[in-house]
């Protein structure tokens, strides 16, 4: 087995892939050498007749594949029901698997196993198919060189396009051709291993070597000059690889037609670039390394960085994204978790332009998401027509741009730099230029993430292993020597042709060589001119004079406008080949007119410049004279086939002439047929643009239009809100003016303090305690002047300020006696807080008077009870005293009691005011009956006092006229008048008259009775007047005077 | 019965009352006695005038006398260190702090209290 070399095919395929099938077989040319390998998706009932249905479509041997079996030349095996197939030293191993795992990766499975056992003898095959299985295989088989196709639409069309499609935009396959035509190709493949065999014997010997390092050396200066990047450094075996891999894929044999090829194809270019940097990539490839990443590196970027910080993360050769998304992914599981996120960027950048178009995409195969758990899956991306799309959270962290790593200035001021993968492609020259740039980029104390087989740790000065294993490196802090950007490139970019040429630089033979060099130039070098692609002159020689003149029109450096006539159509056609080949093109005997109308022939040689930077690309157009000018005739014979034989007629010349117009002429429509389609191309892809650009433009208006409805709801609320506080505003106005007008209407003098007993507000009342005016708000209470003398203020305040409870204390005002209490409360704010205290000093003047009012009247009311008491003792001892027995007593008793009640009665109606004398009388008299009484006087008032001792004397005189005199009676009559009269000391004088008539004769009394006494010093004492009476024949006669007493009414 | 002391002058016992039915029963209970009366005077004026002249062994004096207060009544008496008794209705945190410890009968008077009172100020320690 071991020396047997010869490729082994495996083909995937699923839905549609018998159709498929069939056209892979019916184009397969017989005794290719290969084996086949078919690996299906299908249904069990499908797949059991498979191998039946297969045998029908080619003259090999089918056999449905056995564990141990050996995968023969020119022979094809089925997977079987139920099994996965793998492939160990070109045995097949077919494992059944339990059929409860849903989705199935059978292709993706075989391929890898397949890569791993044949390398570059591995072809992958993917037809038709409904899902992504294969790209991954793909990639794999495409990693160790093998070759990979997949089906496209042509004679036939791929039934379910999915799986196929995944695989060419993973850009993994090699051939994307249709089904017929992949034999072909595979047979071609296969045969191209006997130049490999040969080439690898060469590369033994001296002489093989030297030649294959001069082959190497020239697509190296190809594929510097077409795309800029230097591929000298990378190592020889993968580049060896990788060249073989496209001479199989172009059927080429031996590396001088390859390399014409590369010069001839600029697409052939593009695409051996695109192979020398493939290199596998995936979601959280190495998943334990991005386990340490996100354990070890990741927190420490984040620690002490604040909101207005960024993080800067850098992965170079970003390839199609997937590393810089798994960190991406990383980066926001962590900021989740934070507070305050600083800003992240990750700068992703590549060469590889359609890599990036990709990475920009953001839209991967669910084949490269195997490695991503399924809550990353389900919170990172979303599933979108069968691919995956990383969310846009994560795709905001990333930026994407086209730097080389190797030419490009480096960023700066990275906190890491990840880069798998891409150090194993460099050489060690490039890595020792590489690494000092990832020293330079990163800031002090940064982190380098590097793939599984790569390692700094030789430049230990420059970085220290934080993880051996995974191969993070932290960026010594000390280093400064090498903290310089290092040497970048070739260092050559300049393009002033025109400059360059002329400028003498530096002195001697350089100098003497730079000028012969000039003088040959002017004097015997052809008239030339440099253009860039576009055909405009960025120099010219002397002397094109000749081939050019200025057109008419606005000034133009473009030549084709300036070629002179005859010139232009050549010098279009020839430009645009030299610009599309980038090869010289040559035109002999160009018929240019001269001024004087002369013919001159010109050979016509665009030449691309050779130059190693990618700016713009330029082409030395050289004019050459071709003889003297001729005359037009002479020019006409010129240009005319020289005439091989005279005999021929002038028709053949004819049809000669006009055949090569016509080849000519075809060429030119070809030509023209070409620019078209490009045209149209470009068309489709500015198409495309606009679709994109529009695309984003109707999610920017429907952003626009959800800001929009969200703006407007949050107008509504701020009216409402407005509303709502232009309410409460309106209210506070009306709490605050009843505020003021309740400070300004209390006669309480309050004074709010703040914790240092400055004066917040007060009532207009304080001003009657301190010397208070408007201004005096924020001054401290304790500087104002106050009428009391208030000592304990302050003291008293910190204990309110202590204990949070009120106090009161009365105080007095220093001048005068007004008496007031002064309650201190604590002022709480809204927080329950003591912000200050209240000061309110209640005049309790008028309480304290009113109460001492009421004790006096208490006093009094005592004092006049007792006495009361006592006169009632009196009368009734000298009542007890005058008569006979109890009887008598009791009545006469009695009536004096009664009349004293009467005298109160009228009193205390009067409100013990004055009483009128007329009402006293009548008071008196009224038991008697007044009908027998006439009284008359004018109006005197008179004291309680005196109301009391006049009714008492009146009560006497009528029970005595009731009893003995004229009302005992019936026709006796008793007239009561009084007269009063001003008297000196201002009081009046009053003298009351009591006369009886027509009543018995009155006797004389033979000792003086209680009743007369009490009349006579009653009068006397109590009235402080005199009293006569007499007994005359008509009836008793008294006259009583006295004077008023002052009214005061306070008795 | 009597305590007038046989052949001796009788003692004077000065009675300023405005209430003259009050006087009446004090006269009684006091002539009674064998004592002599001086009075009734019904004002603060006419009694300190006729105080000034009469020389008395002591002063019943009543408080409020047609609605004036009797203490410069009693400030005279005490001048010239005579005893009193004040005769009121009054109670004694109602007098003047000079007067709260002074003799007083509340009225209505028992006359038998009256009398004691009289009698230890004017003999001694003889009581009823």
């Amino acid at each position: 087995m071991e020396g047997a070399k010869y490729p082994i095919v495996g083909i995937g395929a699923s839905a549609g892939g018998i159709e498929a099938l069939k056209h892979f077989f019916g184009g397969l040319p017989a005794d290719t050498g290969c084996a086949f390998v078919i690996v299906t998706h299908m249904s069990p009932d499908h797949r059991s007749l498979l191998p039946e249905i297969v045998a029908r479509f080619t003259e090999m041997p089918v056999h449905a594949a056995a564990n141990g079996m050996n995968a023969d030349p020119n022979n094809v095996y089925v997977l079987p029901k139920d099994a996965v197939m793998g492939i160990e030293k070109r045995v097949l191993t077919v494992r059944k698997h339990s059929s409860a795992r849903r989705r199935r990766k059978s292709v993706d499975q075989f391929f890898a196993s397949l890569s791993k056992d044949v390398g570059e003898y591995a072809v992958g095959v993917v037809l038709s198919g409904g899902d992504g299985d294969g790209t991954l295989g793909a990639k794999a088989i495409k990693e160790n060189a093998g070759f990979t196709l997949a089906q496209t639409a042509g004679d036939s069309t791929p039934q379910y396009p999915d799986m196929p499609r995944s695989a060419i935009e993973s850009g993994v396959v090699d051939a994307a051709v249709p089904a017929e035509e992949m034999g072909a190709r595979i047979a071609e493949f296969a045969h191209s291993f006997s130049a490999m065999d040969h080439f690898e014997k060469a590369a033994h010997t001296a002489d093989g070597q030297a030649s294959q390092h001069e082959s190497r050396s020239e697509i190296c200066a190809i594929l510097t000059s077409r795309t800029g990047h230097d591929f000298f450094g990378y190592k020889d075996k993968t580049f060896w690889r990788r060249v073989q891999r496209r001479m199989q894929v172009n059927r080429l044999d031996g590396f001088g037609p390859y390399i014409d090829l590369l010069r001839r194809d600029s697409r052939e270019v593009d695409a051996l670039f695109r192979d020398l940097l493939i290199k596998v990539t995936s979601f959280f490839r190495d998943a334990e390394a991005f386990g340490v990443l996100q354990k070890e590196v990741i927190p420490k970027l984040f620690a002490n960085r604040g909101v207005a910080d960024t993080v800067r993360i850098w992965v170079p050769a970003c390839a199609t994204g997937e590393e810089a998304y798994s960190i991406a992914i990383l980066v926001r599981e962590h900021v989740q978790h934070l507070e305050q996120a600083p800003k992240v960027q990750i700068f992703a950048s590549d060469i590889d332009e359609a890599g990036l178009t990709v990475a920009r995409a953001a839209r991967y195969p669910e084949a490269l998401l195997d490695s991503v758990p399924p809550e990353r899956r389900k919170r990172f991306f979303h599933a979108e027509d069968g691919s995956y799309v990383v969310s846009k959270e994560v795709r905001e962290l990333c930026i994407f741009s086209s730097h080389s790593l190797i030419r490009d200035p480096p960023f700066s001021r990275m906190d890491l730099i990840s880069c798998r993968n891409l150090l194993i492609y460099l050489g060690p020259e490039i890595q020792k230029q590489v690494i000092p740039t990832f020293h330079y980029a990163l800031r002090p104390g940064g982190y380098l993430f590097l793939g599984a087989s790569e390692n700094a740790t030789q430049y230990g000065d420059l970085f220290t292993p934080v993880d051996k294993k995974f191969r993070v490196f932290r960026r010594g802090d000390d280093s400064v020597a090498h903290a310089h950007l290092p040497h970048i490139g070739s260092g050559v970019t300049a393009t002033h042709f025109g400059r360059a040429n002329h400028a003498f630089r530096g002195l001697g033979t350089i100098a003497l060589r730079h000028a012969a060099e000039s003088q040959v130039l002017e004097r015997f070098a052809p008239a030339h001119v440099i253009v860039n692609r576009d055909g405009d002159v960025v120099f010219y020689s002397q002397r094109t004079g000749k081939y050019l003149e200025a057109a008419a029109g606005t000034p133009s450096r473009q030549l084709l406008g300036m070629a002179r006539k005859g010139l232009r159509l050549e010098l279009r056609t020839a430009l645009r080949e030299a610009v599309d080949s980038e090869r010289r093109v040559e035109r002999e005997n160009v018929a240019v007119e001269t001024e004087d109308g002369r013919i001159q022939l010109v050979q016509l040689t665009i030449d691309p410049i050779v130059e190693r930077s990618d700016a713009e690309r330029l082409f030395l157009v050289v004019f050459s004279d071709i003889g003297a000018p001729l005359d037009k005739e002479d020019a006409a014979s010129k240009l005319a086939p020289p005439p091989k034989n005279h005999k021929r007629s002038s028709s053949d010349d004819m049809v000669q002439q006009l055949d090569r117009e016509l080849r000519e002429t075809r060429e030119r429509l070809q030509t023209m047929v070409e620019q078209y389609e490009t045209a149209l191309e470009e068309l489709k892809s500015s198409n495309e643009e606009l679709v994109s650009v529009n695309e984003e433009l109707q999610s920017t208006n429907e952003e626009l239009e959800a800001s929009k409805e969200e703006l407007q709801s949050v107008n509504e609320e701020l009216h409402s809100v407005n509303s709502e506080l232009n309410g409460k505003i309106e209210m506070l106005d009306r709490t605050n003016s009843d505020l003021t007008n309740l400070f300004e209407s209390t006669r309480a003098a309050t004074v709010f303090l703040d914790r240092d007993l400055v004066i917040r507000s007060y009532t207009p009342a304080m001003s009657q305690i301190f010397n208070i005016r408007p201004g005096d708000r924020g001054r401290p209470l304790t500087d104002l002047a106050s009428r009391f003398s208030l000592p304990t203020l302050d003291a008293d305040v910190r204990q309110v300020f202590i204990t949070g409870e009120s106090l009161e204390r009365s105080v007095t005002p220093v001048p005068h006696g007004m008496q007031f209490q002064l309650r201190i409360v604590p002022y709480r704010d809204q927080d329950e807080r003591i912000g200050g205290v209240v000061l309110s000093f209640v005049d309790i003047t008028s309480l304290a008077r009113a109460e001492e009012h009421q004790r006096k009247l208490i006093a009094e009311l005592n004092h006049r009870v007792k006495n009361m008491l006592a006169i009632v003792i009196g009368i009734a001892e000298q009542t007890y005293r005058s008569s006979g027995d109890p009887k008598t007593f009791k009545s006469r008793f009695v009536e004096r009691i009664k009349g004293m009640a009467r005298s109160y009665e009228l009193l205390s109606r009067e409100n013990w005011r004055p009483a009128q004398m007329s009402d006293l009388v009548r008071q008196q008299l009224e038991p008697f009956g007044m009908d027998r009484v006439a009284s008359n006087g004018p109006e005197v008032r008179l004291s309680p006092r005196q109301a009391l001792s006049l009714g008492m004397i009146l009560h006497e005189l009528a029970t005595n006229a009731a009893k003995y005199g004229a009302l005992s009676a019936e026709k006796g009559r008793v007239h009561a008048t009084w007269t009063a009269k001003n008297t000196k000391n201002g009081g009046a004088g009053v003298e009351f008259r009591w006369l009886e008539r027509d009543g018995p004769r009155p006797k004389e009394p033979e000792a003086e009775g209680f009743g007369l006494k009490l009349i006579r010093e009653e009068a006397r004492h109590a009235l402080g007047g005199s009293v006569q009476s007499a007994f005359k024949r008509d009836g008793l006669e008294v006259a009583l005077k006295f004077k008023i007493e002052a009214a005061d009414g306070d008795t | 019965m009597s305590s007038a002391p046989n052949g001796a002058s009788p003692k004077r016992i000065f009675v300023a009352e405005d209430e003259f039915l009050v006087f009446l029963a004090l006269e009684d209970d006091l002539k009674g006695r064998g004592y002599e009366v001086v009075g009734p005077f019904t004002t603060v004026a006419k009694a300190r005038a006729a105080a000034a002249g009469e020389d008395v062994d002591l002063a019943l004096l009543d408080i409020n006398m047609g609605g004036e207060m009797a203490y410069p009544l009693a400030d005279d008496f005490a001048a010239k260190g005579v005893p009193f008794i004040f005769l009121s209705g009054y109670d004694a945190d109602s007098l003047p702090e000079r007067y709260r410890d002074a003799q007083r009968i509340a009225k209505p008077y028992d006359p038998r209290i009256l009398i004691a009172n009289v009698q230890r100020i004017l003999e001694g320690e003889e009581t009823a």
